[in-house]
């Protein structure tokens, strides 16, 4: 009898679409066992010899994957490494461990152990919440020097085989930017939500991805066949030959779509009849803008500027400016909103996040993390402004909850322009100062705020988020967020109709917009800007290039008079089914 | 030895990035240095954990101690980093 283990389905959140098949890498952490092994006297300095030696290796490694990084990604992501070379270079741990192999005959692996023990005791006794996240630092340097000392080969992420499919109980930032190489076709991890940074950058990086699928890493070994299909968040391990086939199907059928909308990326987004509807995207890391341009984006909707702010450091006004910079060069002559920073939530706000909070959603974040570190915000303000004499920026607000701060937002962007100005540095006057709508709050004064923001932008996820009081990160709620509740079409319908009156843009910039189901119906609320991760810019504009205005805003009309959120999504499958008739093919 | 008291300036406290630098100009020297914060004593200054492990945040006290050839020199530059902004650096 075979002892094969056998097939094994997982369910998790899709966090990068796309069907991957390949064999699987498990990416573990854990430490092997340490032996207590005793060193005879005249073997201490050959043991001393071997640990030093261990360090150099670890941080000439830390030393590549950090050029790697920093070539792939640029400098700001790459600087998350520093802090790991810092403290592989240590002198006090060096000085510990050598104490103990000398004078206590310990052997390497056990005198390193027990001395980073001490430190980490120190490090969890901490107060200050930035400096205890440097223990995830501190946790990977220890497992990479012991599986050094043990002799274990350590396969990087970044030295994989070909068609590999990465399993792991999560991966740390530094660890999802090195998986940008032609090697892995996919990734399952056991947690993370959408928003992850894990998350992101697969996003970027086009790989689909599955998280908080559970028990991926213990059901999985190396080498096994696995199947991640990141459309509906599913992780298939050791599948069944039926299942392999189906998918072999799925995956060729995404491949040929994939190369007809390469082809057909060039038509604008019209609708049938006539009706032009503005595709941006989303981006998250410099990378994308490429694929943007590429994909005939009209933009950048929102470049969200986190990233820059979850390193080792925070960045410099001059740093900034080469981020916005490279970003405004590349997608010239078309705007790029830049979204200012919104730490909090679910952020890793390693640098601000100095307390931890009961209600990180309802606490410290966005706008309120801006407005009451003046200094930092006015430096992310001027670097905007000046990264606009290359091109044009918008500024966008997150989490704004109240006129207030919009006004004070207002006269700190004012304050910023009349400093450049005595300074008589280069910048973009006339900068337009949008909005995001996520909080209810501002959806229902929008008549309001559109008299006093140049643009909307509607962030759903948050918006369905605070609308429905449902955390979409926590499963046994999750079914409850519900995009198509008609409270959130209705507060949508609400803030389109105030643009359009007062005469200002409104986009959609949340995971809906860039949703092909989702499509008809935006446009049908009176949404004429879509701004997406730009990898599904092709798929929506079909969706557009289908469709009439008339058809849509007669589904829209419909939908807004229902009474649940399964109503509406019943009523747009059958829609979808039927393709309105049209003047143009 | 050579002592200075000064107060953190950076709203942010010596978080990494500010006690990389210290580390990294307190490495200059061939004098030993010290730093010390209420009742932690005495840290080696060239040691990036155990001045990340001082947590020192904005307002607090703390000594820079020094023993050796250049332990005037290297007191005083310490402590200018340490009460700075750490401004441009970061």
């Amino acid at each position: 009898m075979s002892s094969k283990p056998p097939y094994v389905e997982l369910n998790g959140i899709s966090a990068s679409p796309g069907i991957a098949i390949g064999r699987a890498f498990v990416h573990s952490k854990e430490i092997p066992p340490i032996r207590r092994r005793r060193v005879s006297a005249d073997q201490v300095e050959e043991e001393a010899e071997r640990f030093l030696n261990t360090l150099h290796q670890t941080a000439e490694e830390i030393r590549r994957t950090r050029r790697l990084v920093s070539a792939e990604h640029g400098e700001d992501l790459a600087q998350i490494f520093d802090a790991q070379l810092a403290m592989v270079n240590d002198v006090e741990m060096k000085k510990t461990t050598l104490r103990c192999i000398r004078e206590q005959h310990c052997s390497a692996e056990r005198a390193f152990q027990e001395t980073l023990e001490q430190m980490k005791q120190g490090f969890a006794s901490i107060e200050d919440e930035f400096l205890r996240q440097r223990l995830s630092d501190l946790l990977d340097i220890e497992h990479q020097v012991l599986l050094r000392l043990n002799g274990n080969d350590i396969q990087a992420l970044h030295t994989l085989r070909a068609n590999t499919i990465v399993v792991a109980h999560d991966l740390l930032p530094s660890e999802s930017a090195q998986l940008g190489g032609r090697m892995v076709k996919g990734i399952a991890l056991d947690v993370g939500g959408s928003t992850s940074h894990a998350a992101i950058i697969a996003r970027s990086l086009g790989l689909p991805t599955v998280l908080g699928a559970g028990k991926c890493m213990e059901s999985t070994e190396s080498g096994d066949v696995v199947i991640v299909d990141g459309n509906a968040g599913r992780v298939h391990i050791r599948p069944t030959d039926e299942v392999l086939r189906d998918y072999r199907l799925r995956l060729r059928r995404q491949q040929r779509r994939e190369r007809d909308l390469t082809a057909r990326r060039g038509l604008p987004a019209v609708t049938k009849d006539d009706h032009t509807v503005i595709l941006l995207a989303n981006v998250d890391v410099p990378g994308e803008v490429e694929i943007a341009v590429a994909n005939g984006a009209r933009g950048v909707g929102m470049f969200r500027t986190e990233y820059l702010f979850m390193g080792y450091q925070l960045p410099s006004e001059e740093e900034q400016v080469e981020a916005y910079s490279r970003i405004v060069k590349a997608m010239a002559p078309q705007p790029v909103t830049i979204r200012t920073m919104d730490l909090g939530g679910d952020k890793l706000a390693h640098v601000l996040n100095s307390f931890s909070e009961a209600n990180p959603y309802l606490g410290w974040r966005g706008i309120r993390i801006c407005l009451d570190t003046p200094d930092l915000f006015k430096t992310q303000l001027r670097a905007i402004l000046r990264a606009g004499e290359h091109g044009e920026v918008r500024i966008l607000l997150p989490m704004i909850s109240s006129l207030d701060e919009l006004r004070t937002a207002r006269s700190l962007l004012h304050e910023a322009c009349d400093e450049l100005l005595e300074e008589g540095l280069a910048f973009q006057q006339n900068c337009l100062l949008g909005v995001m709508v996520e909080v209810p709050s501002v959806a229902l004064m929008a008549d309001d705020f559109a008299q006093e923001a140049d643009f909307f932008s509607l962030g759903t996820n948050d918006l369905i988020q605070y609308t429905l009081a449902v955390d979409r990160g926590n499963s046994r709620v999750a079914p409850l967020y519900d995009a198509y509740h008609p409270a959130v079409l209705r507060l949508i319908r609400q803030v389109t109709t105030s643009g359009r009156a007062h005469g200002i843009p409104v986009s959609v910039c949340g995971e809906i917009g860039g949703d092909p189901s989702a499509t008809v119906l935006l446009l049908g609320l009176g949404v004429e800007r879509l701004s997406m991760s730009p990898g599904l810019i092709p798929e929506v504009k079909e969706v557009i290039r289908s469709t009439t205005l008339s058809h849509a805003r007669e589904q829209a009309e419909k939908c807004l008079e229902m009474k649940t959120g399964t109503e509406v999504r019943e009523h747009l499958k059958k829609g979808l089914a039927r393709k309105p008739s049209g003047e143009r093919d | 030895m050579v002592r200075k008291k000064v107060v953190i300036n950076n709203p942010l406290g010596i978080h990494a990035r500010p006690a990389a630098l210290v580390v990294q100009a307190a490495s200059r020297f061939t004098a030993d240095i010290f730093l010390s914060k209420g009742d932690i004593e005495q840290v080696n200054g060239k040691s990036i954990m155990s001045v990340m492990m001082l947590a020192a945040e904005q307002g607090a006290e703390v000594t820079v101690a020094a023993v050796g050839e250049d332990a005037e020199e290297a007191v005083q530059t310490v402590a200018d980093l340490l009460q700075s902004n750490f401004e441009g650096k970061f």
